[in-house]
This record gives structure tokens, sequence and C-alpha cells, in this order.
């Protein structure tokens, strides 16, 4: 099977991945709010491992490394590294336009 | 020569399937079955007789690990290349994942543009292997 040059992908496919980051830009808030609300250490890494996995296939590197390493720092129990990828974390959205509670 | 048509991927978050159908439908061609854990993949492999399968590492019902062992352990699996797809980005969780016995590895995030030719040499070197005795 020939598979198309990436980079010659017609604007149809831009437009529908376009359509994608929108969906997935809209369900940040509740990401945040799963990690604002984890019921321990172990669920705060969980969810940030899933954001990390994730925000760089949409474009968003930032805020992707900063969830990764909140989760490094979860799973450390290092409390202020986890502060301050938090923060990091909550830059990175409000410079994407998300708007959080 | 036969060719790769049919990926399974095995992933519990609801986005990256959509990115991962995405990439594998409108970029990439190929049929694809989406199955959101470990028991779904496991039901799905005999009916959809997947070519390649792309499976998730952390997930809450079957682990990546757990689920590859129990496709392994399928008769219409035999030769089926598994690749995982995972976050963890340290050296040392990597290789401990291949010694599961997966085909190979994906680091996510991935590149929804390029990873319908990313997985391409995994099942052209993988397919075949990790047959039952």
């Amino acid at each position: 099977m020939s598979l198309p040059d990436p980079s010659e992908a017609p604007p149809s496919v831009q437009a529908a991945l376009e359509r994608l980051r929108e969906r997935f830009m809209a369900g940040l808030p509740q990401r945040w709010r799963d990690i604002q609300e984890a019921r321990d250490a172990a669920a705060q890494a969980a969810v940030l491992h899933q954001l990390a996995g994730v925000a760089g296939s949409f474009g968003l590197h930032a805020l992707g490394q900063a969830a990764r390493e909140g989760e490094r720092a979860a799973v450390a129990g290092d409390a202020a590294a986890l502060a301050q990828a938090l923060e990091r974390l909550r830059s990175c959205l409000m410079a994407a336009g998300v708007t959080l509670a | 020569m036969s060719e790769l048509r049919r990926v399974m991927c095995v992933e519990d978050d609801a986005d990256i399937r959509m990115i991962l159908e995405f990439s594998l439908t409108t970029v990439g061609g190929y049929d694809v079955c989406m199955c959101p854990g470990g028991r779904s993949a496991l039901q799905q492999a005999p009916v959809f007789r997947p070519d390649l399968v792309l499976l998730d590492v952390m997930m809450p019902d079957l682990s990546g690990p757990e689920t590859l062992a129990a496709l392994r352990g399928m008769p219409c699996m035999r030769g089926v290349p598994v690749v995982f797809m995972t976050a963890k980005a340290m050296p040392d969780e990597l290789e401990q994942l291949l010694q599961h016995g997966a085909t190979g590895l994906i680091v996510k995030p991935f590149d929804p543009m390029t990873l319908p030719k990313d997985i391409l040499p995994y099942w052209e070197h993988g397919r075949g292997r990790h047959v039952l005795a």
C-alpha cells in the first residue's frame, strides 16, 4: 500500500485534524479537574500520564511535557516538584486558551 | 506479497482512540478496530483478525502486558506483530516492556500524520514471529 506523504496531506485531512484538536481542547478543563480532584498520588499520576501521552499528538508539546514532569513528581512523591509542574501545566492550559474554573 | 490492512488498537483513553482512528483510517487508509480495553481486544481479535496490534500499556481492566500474554495464546494471533504504545519515556522502562515479548514500542505522543508509515517496519519485520510452539 502506498501511503501519502504527510507533508502533502490534503486540506480536508488538515481540517479534520483541526476539528479533532478542538474536541480534545474542549475536554481539557475536565482533565484539569481530574488532576485537581484525584484521590491520591497514584490516581493523579495516572491522569497526568494519559495527558502526557496525548497532548503532543495535537501539537501541544509543552503541555504534554509539563504533564510528564508532573507524573514523574507524583510517582516520586516529590510535592514541591509536583506543585511546580502543575503550575507549568496550568500556564500551558491558559496559554492554549483553555478556561479553567 | 500481502499488505498491512487490518490494525487493531487497544487504548483506554478516548482522545487517543480518536486520534488513532483518524491517523490510521483517514491518513493511512487501514481498516481499524478500536478496543477500549484488553478484554475487548480478546473478544475482537478472533472476529477482526488483525494484521497488527497497537497496544496501550497502562489500562485499568487488563494491562498491556497481560493483554499481550493472552493474545499470544490465541491461535488466530500466531505471527501477528503486537506493538506497545506507551507514554513511558525512560530507557529502562522501555527495555522492561520489550521483555514481555512485544514486537516493538511506539512512544506516545505519536505524530498522527506519520504513524501509518511508522508502523510498517513492525509489520514487515515482525510478522511470522512469536508463533506458538
